[in-house]
């Protein structure tokens, strides 16, 4: 029936989005890379990177989990937490996924790493504030305001919006956006483990782990039941305070 | 080009071409496939790379060729094998060659012309990227002109006169491809139940003891919540739809789909991964290259990045075909051109795509108007399904973007005496919220994306960051932590979206030319003028009115808007909304089959009236176009058409 | 997909291991020696002695000395010190130690894996991934043994195993029969399962077995199309001699038995079982029950100088060509080779099964292998020497097989697959790999490799119940993912996914995320009442949807 998928409603003026395929390339059925601004993930998959450090870790968990408003048990879902360990000694644990990895990379390694570290410093040397706080701190300047919503997009969506280009431009001019934008999807990997369809009770378009039948049902599944008879949710809220 | 000569040459390996080609083979007919396009691939590796890496999930982005590169929108002059695109149909880039395949400029500043905005691939399998329903034609479809015209006087408005004068019957009637119905759809696995189908007032159209292939696949959330909601109702508020029986409930029912509710032909059951448009990652939709791969497997052979560029002919039979077979290795195109003959021809390479080709073949300037076309039809009348878009607002979490993107249509309103007056309409429900409607075009792609960026930003290309929809405390909110979770996590869920696809009467000014613009192999592309008549608009009217019961019944808070400058927007007289409309991906009508070649392209074995070796094939064949899908129809016919092949080709060699 | 923890990993752990203990010391002083699974009566006796109905699993320790304690894994930890995780192997890991060796080699099926986070590697996943490795050489080991009880030790190239013996596994086609005969049985004593497989052996091949004692001696594989076209159609895999690699499919007794008393073994008895929520019986080392078993196997035909090189397993077999229109179908003697092998493997804590790959050494080379010129051939499906061939291409149409050429491709082999590993073995794989080789060196054994195994990693999500369900209760309708985030992500065999490698989701080979989208011939799932499991999910097998 419909053609679905994209009425256009908006319009894009200039540079729009990298593809990773090139249109030759496609055509030949082959795959090629064009240069990208920002560090390829495509460019590790041969070698393993090393888990960053622990205290770095936990803290880009413990500010995604304040600025995402999902718990680090689902951002990180191997996350082991002692309760005599200080949260920045925690184990983030790896899973197979381990999607929190790719992103840490990607910040790290971008145009705005020095706002990323920025924010890495205030969790570790605060790390018991508040979500509250650590959102106050974030949207204190400019650089941190649009890259906290950099990472929010990045847990969300798995796509990558440069915070001065994109967002500031998006949220400073909300009529009309112009001007040389970049954004991307990460990676295929990235698309799939995006968080707001979990948190719309669903799963990503074009990645289903469910069965025949299944939309039938509400998404609260019965038999999701805690030791209490309560419902458990699809994923878990980040708590105010750790 | 072979030892063994060829009995039948097909242009183009979509669903009509790959079906001939296999039940051809089946029967050792030596059949040879042109596909302009890429072969078919060992797997999804690529196009899932490329879907899931796209900015924009529109129907063809996980197929090449790219559309966008680092640099913005690429040339379609600079394509081999181009096709056009859902990006390049907004007021900047729809009338501009440089991005848009379609050549779309109206050259006839009195005739107010409107995007057309449906679109097809061009690669092995043809549109895979197809929904995947399949309903079937009701009867009074084949006979829009003895049902609703012949017999009436004309209306006093001169516009809503001239479009009925344009319908026309079909050659055959709904018995006349009732098996072949069948045939289809054990062909493309159809799901269904037969109750559903039983539309009220529509009788016949099954016997009593016929099954489906698969059960029906279960209706979703938000199916049942419209079912319910619109199951009791006062006759006096549907009584505008001028159905023949007082509407007192509209039922919502599954819709058949070439998707697998159980094995079937080696081929998973649908796990919903809600992408059915552009792919589905495990193949539980049908899509062509599996009868293609049949086809070849029982000896079609399938030649792939061959462009057929002319029909060449032989006082009135068809001699051969040129192909371009090019090759692009970086940046160096490779062609050879060179000519195939067989016995008996088939184009089936889409409704602008054939038209395109017939036009092209001017024959050294012998056939000046092209091959096929005596009538001057070959390419007029170009229909689409255009669709009346609404969305908005549950009260209640629905929980969208799950299951298929659509399970179930109310399609009891596709036949009644209304259509003397208005085009017909199906309702569709959507499961995959606004993914479908809210769009932030190349950029940003479409929704959960929008709504995503605009409740993190505080911006509002949504529409839905106003403390009216949201219940925030003020607009363009920009929210963090459990605020932003919550909050969106709450809107997504109450997403929906209902779409209304319409009729569209035949219009002989609705039409396929060639351009002067090329493509990268010098072949001329298609040129389209397209508009939507008062007929169909008066259709949009009485689908607006319905919209507003349902969303009504719903209690939904309602979203639905248009640009000023969206180029197919349009007004209707007595409604105070402008409108707009979205193609379905039908592209139907351009060469048309009847009895008389005066006024037709082809009969009704789909066969050319000026060509007795030539058969034309696809949804371009249909003289009206109801308000179903076309794939199962054009696929029934192309089932038909292979029986007459079959005796061409012994009459032929004999 | 992200997903929930309810509780903690190490709780759990602690409380299941607390049971797991206390049964495994009652067992601890029942055995006297370590393997006694294979307990299936001599090949060649003459008098039908009964055989216990069902293959052994154990949830002995794997070595005798015991462990410092607390040992969380009962013994079942791998005894190799050190990392392996890392490029090389750890310094003075070879050569193992003959106690060790024994210990291993006889340490028989396990009734469930045996892993935990805590370990040598670095990571927990490393860990876990080595806890499942190890387990998955030991089923390798166990179920390769030979079936007269033997030690792996001794057995030559073409020692039946325990896997091949009738009374172990059953192929999938003498299950799921036509519905104008009779319905599969699977008796306990040698001449039942004789007669049983006389009365199911095609025409053509009983001109060949003359003796029904011979009837134990040979693999009868009755080929169908997914016996030489890969899964959902995607193509034929053709050796270096030009001949069709060959699949079968097999189940152990639990699952069988399983299948028949729920009426599975037809679409007709399905759809009438269709209030059924299908959950295959699980293994346990607590109850030392084996659970639910399915092999995966891909042959390859030898020719008389890979006979007598004795690198493969080989099997006498009997080989049925496909139908192919009119013509009758050709019942082959052939000596097969071992070329890959599936496990898959049901049990109380992964409940999405454990997916265990393994593969002859000689395969294929990987893409590293091919990128630095460096090969370890001559390989079974790659030819180092051709450059025009084009890497991992599907064969040329047609692809079903010509009566006329024997399980020949194309008369004079004029095509031959040219396959490339695309994911490298991690290096814990290929130091696992090492250690076993050397452990079975001097038997036909050393010749074959783990590729991985795919396990579901997430225990939050492997641990949630149906309720309101018989047991085993496995959830399947849990959302958002009832696959549990596989581990690793993907996975494939370059003989049994050979055109499905790679790594984008859902398009590429991983054995869970297909595996989950099985389902069988039942109807009605949709409207599920609370609590009530989904129907026509058919527990991650294709089997049930072959049914007839």
């Amino acid at each position: 029936m419909d053609q679905g998928r994209e009425r256009n409603a908006g319009e894009a003026g200039g540079l729009v989005s990298i593809s990773k395929i090139t249109r030759r390339a496609m055509v030949a059925g082959a795959a090629a890379t064009t240069a990208m601004a920002f560090l390829p993930l495509s460019a590790f998959t041969q070698t393993v990177r090393p888990e960053p450090p622990r205290p770095d870790m936990m803290a880009f968990l413990r500010l995604s989990e304040s600025l995402t408003g999902v718990a680090i048990e689902t951002l990180a879902p191997e996350f082991l937490r002692h309760k005599e360990d200080a949260l920045l000694d925690a184990d983030p644990g790896v899973d197979p996924f381990d999607i929190k990895k790719d992103y840490f990379y990607q910040l790290s390694g971008s145009r705005s790493a020095a706002a990323f570290t920025d924010l890495l410093s205030f969790v570790k040397a605060n790390p018991l504030a508040s979500q509250d706080d650590i959102i106050a701190r974030a949207n204190a300047s400019d650089d941190t305001k649009f890259l906290a919503r950099t990472i929010v997009l990045l847990w969300y969506l798995g796509t990558w919006y440069e915070p001065d280009l994109v967002l500031k431009n998006a949220a400073n001019h909300p009529e009309s956006v112009t001007g040389p934008l970049t954004q991307k999807v990460l990676s295929p990997k990235s698309y799939t483990q995006g968080l707001v369809w979990l948190i719309a009770g669903a799963h990503p378009m074009g990645y289903s782990n469910l069965q025949f039948g299944y939309w039938s049902s509400d998404p609260l599944d019965a038999n999701n039941l805690d030791k209490n008879g309560n419902q458990i949710p699809l994923f878990i809220s980040a708590p105010l305070k750790r | 080009m072979v030892d063994n000569p060829i009995d039948v040459v097909i242009v183009g390996s979509g669903f009509a071409g790959s079906l001939i080609a296999n039940e051809l083979s089946k029967q050792g007919i030596k059949v040879v496939i042109l596909e302009a396009g890429p072969d078919v691939q060992p797997n999804f590796n690529d196009y899932m790379e490329s879907f899931y890496e796209a900015s924009s999930k529109v129907p063809e982005s996980p197929y090449p060729p790219a559309v966008l590169d680092a640099n913005g929108f690429i040339d379609p002059k600079t394509m081999a094998v181009g096709r056009p695109s859902s990006l390049t149909v907004g007021k900047s880039t729809w009338q501009d060659p440089t991005k848009a395949y379609l050549d779309q400029r109206n050259s006839d500043s009195k005739k107010h012309t409107s995007p057309f905005k449906s679109t097809y691939e061009r690669l092995a399998g043809g549109t895979g990227h197809w929904m995947g329903l399949a309903p079937r034609l009701v009867p009074n479809d084949f006979s829009m002109f003895t049902t609703y015209v012949k017999h009436q006087p004309p209306p006093d408005n001169e516009d809503l006169a001239r479009d009925l004068k344009n319908f026309v019957d079909w050659p055959i009637g709904y018995g006349d491809i009732k098996y072949f119905y069948e045939q289809a759809e054990v062909e493309l696995g159809v799901s269904a139940s037969v109750e559903d189908q039983r539309l009220p007032g529509i009788d016949a159209m099954f016997p009593d003891s016929y099954e489906y292939p698969m059960p029906r696949i279960p209706p979703s959330l938000f199916d049942k919540l419209v079912s319910d909601k619109l199951s009791q109702l006062d006759p006096k508020d549907t009584q505008f739809l001028g159905m023949k029986d007082p509407v007192t409930s509209l039922a919502v029912r599954s819709l058949p789909a070439a998707r697998n509710s159980q094995p079937y032909r080696n081929r998973r059951a649908c796990s919903g991964n809600t992408n059915c448009i552009p792919i589905c990652p495990i193949q539980a939709k049908y899509d062509p290259t599996i009868t293609l791969n049949e086809a070849t497997q029982n000896g079609a052979i399938l030649k792939p990045l061959t462009v057929a560029s002319e029909i060449l002919l032989e006082n009135d039979r068809v001699s051969g075909i040129r192909y371009i077979k090019y090759d692009e290795q970086g940046d160096v195109l490779h062609t050879v051109t060179d000519v195939i003959k067989a016995t008996v021809y088939v184009i089936a390479a889409n409704g602008i795509e054939t038209p395109r080709l017939l036009l092209m073949s001017d024959n050294n300037g012998q056939r000046p108007q092209g091959v096929a076309n005596s009538s001057d039809m070959v390419g007029r009348n170009l229909m689409d399904h255009p669709q009346y878009l609404s969305w908005g607002l549950l009260p209640d979490p629905i929980y969208p973007y799950r299951g298929p993107l659509v399970t179930s249509a109310i399609g009891e309103l596709c036949d009644g005496p209304f259509r003397k007056e208005r085009a017909a309409f199906r309702v569709s429900l959507g499961n995959e919220g606004w993914a479908a409607v809210v769009g932030g075009g190349a950029r940003f792609g479409g929704d959960p994306n929008v709504t995503t960026l605009d409740f993190i930003n505080g911006t509002n290309f949504s529409r839905a960051n106003t403390s009216k929809h949201s219940g925030l405390g003020g607009d363009n909110q920009a929210l963090l932590g459990n605020n932003l979770s919550s909050k969106l996590g709450n809107l997504l869920s109450r997403q929906f979206r209902i779409a209304f696809p319409i009729e569209q009467n035949p219009d002989p000014d609705n039409r396929v030319r060639l351009s002067s613009a090329v493509d990268r192999l010098n072949l001329r592309r298609p040129q389209i003028s397209y508009n939507i008549s008062e007929y169909t608009k008066r259709g949009f009217a009485a689908a607006y009115q319905l919209k507003k019961l349902i969303f009504g019944k719903l209690n939904a808070d309602e979203l639905t808007s248009v640009h000023e400058d969206d180029p197919a927007s349009f007004k209707i007289d007595g409604i105070p909304e402008l409108f707009t409309y979205g193609g379905a991906g039908h592209v139907m009508g351009t060469y048309r089959m009847g009895k008389d070649p005066k006024t037709s392209v082809v009969d009704d074995m789909q066969c050319s009236h000026d060509h007795p070796n030539l058969y034309l094939v696809g949804s371009g064949t249909f003289p009206t176009v109801g308000t179903a899908n076309p794939t199962l129809t054009l696929s029934a016919l192309a089932l038909r058409t292979v029986g007459d092949i079959v005796k061409k080709l012994s009459s032929l060699k004999a | 997909m992200k997903r929930i923890r309810s509780t903690r990993h190490t709780k759990w752990f602690t409380l299941a291991l607390a049971l797991a203990i206390a049964v495994a010391l009652a067992w601890l002083s029942a055995l006297s020696t370590p393997s006694s699974a294979q307990s299936a009566t001599a090949a060649n006796t003459a008098s039908p002695a009964a055989t216990s109905p069902e293959l052994h699993c154990t949830s002995a320790p794997v070595r005798k000395t015991p462990l410092p304690s607390p040992d969380l894994l009962n013994g079942q930890v791998d005894p190799f010190q050190g990392q392996l995780a890392g490029p090389s192997l750890p310094k003075d890991l070879l050569v193992i130690d003959a106690a060790t060796r024994d210990s291993i080699l006889g340490s028989g099926l396990p009734c469930q894996e045996s892993a935990t986070p805590n370990g040598q590697e670095k990571e927990g996943l490393e860990n876990l991934q080595r806890g499942f490795d190890f387990y998955s050489w030991r089923t390798f080991i166990a179920l390769n043994s030979p079936t007269d009880g033997s030690s792996i030790e001794k057995a030559s190239p073409d020692t039946p195993t325990v896997w091949e013996d009738m009374n172990n596994f059953k192929q999938l086609l003498d299950v799921m029969l036509p519905t104008d005969q009779m319905a599969a049985s699977w008796p306990t004593d040698w001449p039942g399962m004789e007669a049983e497989r006389r009365r199911l052996m095609p025409p053509a091949c009983q001109a060949v077995i003359k003796d029904h004692r011979e009837m134990r001696e040979w693999m009868v594989v009755k080929m169908i199309e997914e016996s030489y076209n890969e899964p959902f159609k995607t193509g034929p895999l053709i050796d270096q001699d030009g001949h069709y690699a060959i699949f079968d499919i097999l189940m152990n007794r639990q699952m069988f038995n399983y299948i028949m008393v729920n009426h599975l073994n037809t679409k007709n008895g399905q759809i009438a079982n269709s209030s059924l929520a299908v959950d295959f019986p699980v293994g346990s080392n607590a109850n030392n029950d084996l659970g639910a078993f399915m092999l995966k196997v891909s042959w390859k035909l030898l020719s008389g100088d890979e006979i007598k090189a004795k690198n493969f397993h080989m099997v006498n077999a009997l080989v049925l060509t496909p139908l192919e229109g009119n013509k009758a179908q050709k019942c082959l003697p052939e000596k097969l080779g071992l070329v890959g092998f599936h496990a898959v493997h049901k049990t109380q804590s992964r409940p999405q099964w454990i997916w265990t790959s393994f593969e002859h050494v000689k395969n294929v080379p990987d893409v590293n292998d091919v990128a630095a010129q460096k090969f370890n051939g001559p390989y079974n499906f790659y030819d180092e020497n051709c450059k025009s061939c084009v890497v991992n291409a599907t064969p040329p149409t047609p692809w079903a097989p010509d009566p006329d050429l024997d399980l020949s491709f194309r008369r004079g082999d004029t095509f031959k697959s040219q396959i490339v590993r695309e994911t490298v073995q991690t290096d814990a794989a290929k130091n696992m790999n090492t250690i076993f080789q050397s452990i079975l060196k001097g038997t036909v054994w050393e010749n074959y490799m783990l590729i991985s195994t795919q396990w579901p990693s997430n225990f939050g999500c492997t641990t949630k119940h149906s309720t309101n369900a018989p047991d085993p209760k496995t959830d399947f309708s849990k959302q958002p993912d009832m696959t549990c985030s596989p581990a690793p992500t993907f996975m494939a065999n370059s003989t049994l996914e050979t055109y499905s490698q790679g790594e984008i989701p859902l398009a590429s080979s991983s054995c869970i995320a297909c595996h989950g989208n099985a389902v069988s011939y039942q109807r009605g799932a949709s409207d599920r009442q609370n609590g009530k499991p989904s129907l026509n999910q058919s527990d991650f097998t294709f089997i049930l949807e072959k049914a007839k």
